[in-house]
């Protein structure tokens, strides 16, 4: 983004990992864990999640984000070692045959359930969880941390090399937190993707403009968009729009060998249900 | 030639610390207790501790190893337990001999290979009532005495002399009644003062937990359940005692786990009385051939960094409770709700860690013996066409027309996915009633339409409708449940 200034120039054996000019993108001095999508890995500092430091996930309501993003990282990481991934105060049950689908092991897996006014018996699992040897990832749902609260679990997952996923409201957007990497999630309904990824605190620039990620398993997007396309045919029959008009922009994933799109129109019981 | 040393442990303290919260006799005990680790023969002699390491050297590569093994151990064991203490200990021929060093060494004397005949009388025990006889008629060593004719030493200071001095010559057998550490450990402590706050019981817990290690290190075993027991004062109108069991899912002779989980388990219990003392039982141990070699080495790579697994599970069992620290396991049903349950990581903790440890030897054989008898858990279902979070219990919806409303209007994407479970029941059920099948037919009966629907903010639902029936009115008025998130 900014051209190299004259005294840059003059210093050009500043090649070293540890320095780093705040108007380009953070280097790889921590380790990372790729996120599974080449277009986050592009704008995220060393190319993927820093294992070691407090990833921020901010979302306007819990639970409805987070495994796509993640599932990724978390498979690569169990697919590595024989650690396990602890979830803190997670919002709701995680149905095991569809993570099971994002290949994750749900064996290694360790829910810490939360109760409700009992936020400082989480942040104490929490760290519990990120100093265990056979631990390699902790996700935990905080929505009453606070920065002091963060600093500390920044401190241990930085301490212990853990990678640490912690998600929170939108409202914690306007606070300020110890975590070197924030991302903002929200829904959205376009044909490009389903989730707007906003990273709007980095080592680096500012992000121009949010990303968007389809984070869906293929067969789950391949059904959805069957059902579109046969409900356009059905508008069609009906002659209710003239959609000649526009050209069919519905994307089938054919490529991929296990999600058949007859097989995915087949288990439509034919209802009529309009 | 026999070979023996004798040892002894004096607390410091330094000005500005808090005196050792253990004293003399409590630690030359745990010293004994630990030399039973290197020898079985070892005895506790007036002030000192005397070990006859003479079988154990080839073992242990020769009495400079040995030594060092052993002050390393006593300061591995002093260091776990945050005790300043100074370990002294000499080597002898006899055991007398070793003693008579060890006191020379300890009143400041340099010499430590000081000669036999040189060592002063009153380094000797049984020469102690006769000191000041012995010094008036000159005899200040061991060997001035020898010197003396036997007969008369014999009729001047009584035969006890002579024979302890036969004793550190070698000439008379060296025997002593041998330590034997008990089969249970038990222990009891009064407490300095009255105690009111469970959480203060701590303290006197760790005095006894410092015993407790040097027991196990003694015996070479690890500890899997304790007792603690706690007597009330018995003015009060209550029962007179407390108390709490602990159970670790590992035999450990490291005690500060277990030391963490007394901790825990403590700061929820409520003392109904004032406390004076405590007692301290091992209920369950277990041999651990190789827990010398474990905890003694000195490599990085050797040492644990952090916690284990087993232990993350318990620490958080103690203070959460069971029911809120889960782990996953498959069910073979068509039911979403029941093709997994999550179910307390304290009971299923041993499977927990053979995931993430394969392949650990030793344990194998009884084990996988086990699991084989026993009926292997069922395959897990993969299905992407399924929510990532599955609510516990399905939410009624209201309905706006012949749709659900969840925080605003919704768009269905895709469904029905029609699902019907305890059909073939359903038709034969008054067959079924009759017969004992009462375990199936108790299962609710599942018919279901699930569809996949949009909110507003752009998340994805799983709901569904059940199907009352065939009746024309139950079809129109539709029940509508949300039962997952899509993430």
């Amino acid at each position: 983004m900014l051209s190299p200034t004259p005294a840059a120039r003059a210093l050009p054996d500043l090649a070293n990992a540890h320095v780093w000019r705040a108007g380009e993108l953070g280097g790889a001095s921590v380790q990372i864990v790729a996120t599974g999508y080449a277009a986050l890995d592009a704008v995220l500092p060393g190319g993927g999640w820093p294992r070691g430091a407090l990833i921020e996930l901010l979302q306007p309501q819990a639970g409805v984000h987070e495994w796509g993003l993640v599932a990724p990282a978390l498979a690569a990481l169990q697919a590595q070692g024989r650690e396990l991934t602890v979830l803190v105060g997670a919002p709701w049950l995680p149905f095991g045959p569809a993570l099971g689908a994002r290949s994750l092991d749900m064996r290694r897996l360790l829910s810490i359930e939360g109760q409700p006014g009992d936020a400082p018996s989480l942040l104490w699992a929490t760290r519990e969880a990120l100093q265990c040897a056979e631990v390699h990832s902790v996700l935990a749902w905080l929505p009453d941390a606070r920065s002091a609260h963060l600093r500390r679990l920044q401190i241990a997952a930085h301490a212990h090399h853990k990678l640490l996923f912690v998600f929170r409201p939108l409202r914690a957007q306007q606070e300020s937190s110890p975590a070197p990497l924030r991302l903002r999630l929200e829904g959205a309904a376009q044909e490009a993707g389903t989730l707007r990824v906003d990273v709007f605190k980095r080592r680096g620039p500012p992000l121009a403009a949010p990303l968007l990620l389809d984070t869906r398993p293929a067969r789950l997007a391949a059904l959805l968009a069957a059902s579109r396309e046969r409900a356009r045919r059905q508008r069609e029959e009906a002659g209710v729009l003239a959609p000649l008009l526009l050209p069919s922009r519905v994307a089938l994933p054919l490529n991929s060998p296990q999600s058949p799109i007859h097989a995915l129109l087949d288990r439509i019981a034919h209802l009529d249900h309009h | 030639m026999r070979c023996w040393i004798a040892l002894r442990i004096s607390t410091t303290t330094e000005a500005g610390q808090p005196a050792c919260p253990m004293d003399a006799a409590m630690l030359q005990q745990a010293a004994a207790s630990l030399a039973l680790g290197l020898t079985p023969r070892v005895a506790l002699v007036d002030e000192a501790v005397l070990m006859d390491v003479t079988a154990s050297l080839r073992l242990f590569g020769g009495l400079a190893r040995l030594m060092q093994l052993l002050v390393q151990r006593l300061e591995v064991f002093l260091g776990e337990n945050g005790l300043r203490a100074e370990v002294r200990r000499a080597q002898g021929a006899t055991s007398l001999i070793a003693l008579g060093r060890l006191r020379v060494l300890d009143e400041g004397g340099a010499a430590v290979k000081k000669r036999v005949a040189e060592l002063p009388m009153r380094t000797l025990t049984a020469a102690r009532p006769h000191l000041g006889v012995l010094e008036r008629i000159g005899c200040r060593t061991w060997d001035d005495l020898l010197r003396l004719p036997r007969d008369g030493v014999a009729r001047r200071f009584g035969a006890e002399l002579l024979q302890a001095l036969d004793r550190a010559r070698g000439s008379a057998p060296d025997d002593y009644e041998w330590l034997l550490l008990p089969e249970h450990f038990e222990e009891k402590l009064e407490l300095n003062a009255l105690v009111t706050h469970a959480p203060a019981l701590m303290a006197g817990v760790e005095r006894l937990l410092v015993q407790l290690h040097a027991w196990l290190l003694g015996r070479q075993s690890g500890l899997s359940a304790l007792k603690i027991t706690w007597h009330l004062d018995k003015r009060r109108d209550v029962p007179p005692t407390g108390e709490l069991e602990v159970r670790a899912a590992q035999p450990a002779q490291d005690l500060r786990h277990v030391a963490r989980l007394i901790a825990e388990h403590l700061a929820q219990q409520k003392l109904l009385a004032p406390v004076h003392s405590l007692t301290l039982q091992s209920l369950a141990t277990e041999l651990l051939a190789d827990a010398a070699a474990a905890t003694g080495s000195l490599l990085m790579e050797a040492r644990k960094q952090g916690d284990s697994v087993v232990e993350l599970v318990e620490r958080l069992s103690a203070r959460l409770g069971d029911a809120r620290v889960r782990a996953w396991q498959p069910c073979a049903d068509h039911r979403p709700e029941l093709m997994q349950r999550w179910v307390p990581a304290r009971g299923v903790i041993s499977s927990l860690s053979a995931q993430l440890h394969p392949t650990r030897p030793g344990r194998k054989p009884s084990k996988g013996s086990k699991t084989a008898s026993s009926s292997t858990p069922p395959e897990a279902k993969t299905e992407a066409l399924y929510p990532a979070w599955l609510l516990p219990e399905p939410v009624k919806l209201a309905a706006a027309g012949n749709n659900p409303v969840y925080q605003g209007p919704l768009r269905r994407l895709a469904g029905p996915q029609r699902l019907e479970a305890a059909e073939w029941l359903l038709a034969g059920s008054e067959a079924a009633r009759q017969q004992p099948f009462s375990g199936l037919s108790a299962k609710p009966w599942a018919l279901r339409d699930y569809f996949i629907y949009r909110t507003q903010q752009g998340g994805l639902l799983w709901i569904y409708s059940e199907r009352l029936g065939a009746t024309p009115e139950g079809a129109r008025q539709r029940a509508w449940y949300l039962h997952g998130f899509f993430a």
